[in-house]
């Protein structure tokens, strides 16, 4: 019997910290398992006893990369628990909003924490020296979602302006005009990048994902809908825990996620675009087939191409909603509170984020639950690793530790957001 | 002594909701009045391409930063950074894969870093959510105030 341990004991470029160990026996791989050893964070029970109102400034603290995320499904959940809907150019606004943090996220990760694998640099600072004009090109996106942000949020990190039922201040029609010149270059800048994804040595991978991400019938969904997948699930988002099981496994801090019936499941770009393509602006459509992708991908290694057309439609859609954006008469809708419950769920960069909140009838929250998308993917993360890593057995050492790292960089994954991540050790038996 | 053929940049790196991690800011909120009209006091959170962006067209940068470098708490350490990178130490912003450090290191590859870079790091004692300054720290501020406007002064003619 042939047995083999690769171990790493960090993980760089993710967010968070956290290990892996791969036992390969005979060939093949036996087990994968991501563990996750950052602390709990315990926000959920920061939340019981305050008030409902203060749900979006404080969930907004559990991550710098995604905040306007943990603001949106907050602020619907609550909307939601106070019978209260936010439509008009309040909803538009909102979706010009998380097209900021899709921009500034996304660029974050193409070219900062991804890139670097495809073309063989230990990080984006080794990159830069090499390939200076393309960082710049990175940053500069980067830079036009977080002036989304800070023009409509209030500031580019968590941002403040957000509240249940609309926005404390909403911006003029002049301070976002300058905005529409940033976003018509960062579309520029978002179509080079898939054409340079695109062309980026690829792995040959896939896997059949069960795939699971919202979707509206009117638009790309980013803040409402349905939540479907590609085995048929099709769900009100209030019926989430009917069909979502959270379960303690003991090498992980973070809870993990199944289906009910189907064991583990995809949310993230991948899903997203493979449920929701049609969905996607012309530019952005036209922009994916010249990169040659179909309408689904199944290659978890393409979600860097996939990210970098979401970045096309962001751009895309942030453009149209500042050219109809009409100032509203008040900047938010009035909410009263009561004792009920509430249901959230958007789509974050990463992937779904569920939020669900019981409230007493003063308003301050009983109950507070929030499923992130890392947390649901950890699963997903596994498996790639047990299918996928099984052709890889060949490579030398320190390549296979690196293709095992891309593996779950694949995914973006945002530990501190999960727990919240990572050391790599792959046992070869 | 340096000639100033671009703005100067004095930038307090930090979050006020976060106890010691608001060392930066409250830096910043020291200078303000007291800065000739080049030079500027800015707070930032430390977002790498922010930070890149104000490095690019300055003639000097004084970045001011709470950190965890194992020194008594409070205590200042002044770092040289335009030649070489900073030692590795725990800083305020670690937590999101990219940091003060190589935000530094990515001005440097891309050839934006200004002439002058000089990193103001005070030991800090808690990043606690919700917190204030601890006290070694919090008297740390004039101090650090002062040694920022000494460096300037030693480097520039007209500051």
């Amino acid at each position: 019997m042939s047995r083999k341990t690769i171990k790493v004991d960090y993980l760089a470029r993710v967010e968070g910290e956290g290990a892996l160990n791969v036992t390969v026996r005979d060939g093949k791989v036996r087990d994968a398992e991501l563990r996750i050893f950052e602390p709990p964070r315990f926000f959920e029970a920061f939340l019981r006893g305050r008030d409902y109102a203060e749900a979006p400034d404080v969930t907004a603290r559990i991550c710098g990369i995604c905040p306007v995320a943990y603001q949106m499904s907050s602020v619907h959940a609550m909307e939601d628990a106070l019978g209260i809907e936010v439509n008009g150019q309040l909803r538009a606004l909102r979706r010009l909003l998380y097209c900021g943090e899709w921009i500034e996220s996304h660029a974050l990760h193409i070219y900062m924490l991804h890139a670097p694998d495809f073309l063989g640099y230990a990080g984006a600072v080794d990159m830069a020296r090499d390939h200076p004009e393309i960082v710049k090109r990175g940053l500069a996106l980067k830079k036009a979602g977080n002036t989304i942000m800070t023009v409509v949020g209030g500031r580019e990190i968590h941002p403040i302006n957000v509240r249940v039922g609309g926005f404390y201040r909403t911006p003029t029609r002049k301070e976002l005009e300058p905005l529409a010149e940033t976003l018509k270059q960062a579309r520029e800048d978002a179509l080079a990048t898939v054409r340079w994804t695109a062309g980026l040595d690829m792995p040959e991978a896939g896997r059949d994902y069960h795939l699971v991400a919202l979707h509206h019938p009117d638009e790309y969904a980013m803040n409402t809908g349905r939540i479907i997948s590609s085995r048929g699930l099709d769900i009100a988002v209030a019926d989430y825990n009917k069909h979502f099981v959270e379960s303690h496994v003991q090498r992980s801090t973070a809870l993990h996620s199944h289906l009910r019936e189907h064991d583990c499941y995809l949310v993230g770009p991948l899903a997203r675009y493979s449920l929701n393509h049609d969905q996607l602006s012309p530019l952005a459509r036209e922009a994916a087939k010249e990169a040659g992708l179909g309408k689904r991908c199944n290659n978890p290694f393409q979600s860097i191409v996939v990210r970098s057309i979401e970045v096309v439609y962001a751009c895309d859609e942030a453009l149209r909603v500042i050219a109809e954006y009409q100032e509203p008469d008040s900047p938010f809708e009035q909410a009263e509170p009561r004792s009920s419950v509430g249901f959230g769920c958007t789509e974050a960069p990463r992937g779904l984020l569920f939020h669900r909140y019981r409230l007493d009838d003063d308003g301050s929250i009983l109950e507070a639950q929030i499923v992130p998308p890392t947390a649901q993917n950890q699963p997903s993360i596994e498996a790639d690793l047990k299918e996928l890593v099984g052709d890889w057995l060949d490579l030398p050492e320190d390549a296979l530790r690196e293709r095992c790292e891309q593996t779950i960089r694949n995914y973006d994954p945002c530990i501190s957001c999960a727990t919240h991540f990572l050391k790599l050790d792959v046992r070869h038996e | 002594m340096s000639d100033v053929s671009g703005p100067v940049r004095i930038i307090g790196i930090g979050n006020r909701d976060r106890g010691d991690d608001a060392f930066g800011p409250r830096v910043v909120d020291a200078f303000q009045d007291r800065l000739p009209e080049h030079v500027s006091a800015l707070e930032h959170s430390g977002e790498v391409a922010g930070l890149v962006d104000l490095m690019t067209d300055a003639a000097a940068v004084y970045l001011v930063d709470a950190a965890v470098m194992g020194l008594e708490p409070g205590c200042l350490r002044v770092f040289d950074a335009s030649g070489s990178p900073l030692p590795a130490m725990g800083g305020a912003f670690s937590s999101h894969a990219l940091g003060l450090s190589e935000a530094i290191e990515l001005a440097r590859a891309l050839d934006v870093l200004p002439p002058v870079c000089r990193v103001f790091a005070v030991e800090a004692v808690s990043f606690e959510a919700g917190e204030e300054l601890t006290e070694p720290v919090a008297s740390a501020v004039p101090g650090v105030v002062q040694a920022v406007i000494d460096s300037i002064r030693q480097e520039y003619v007209h500051a």
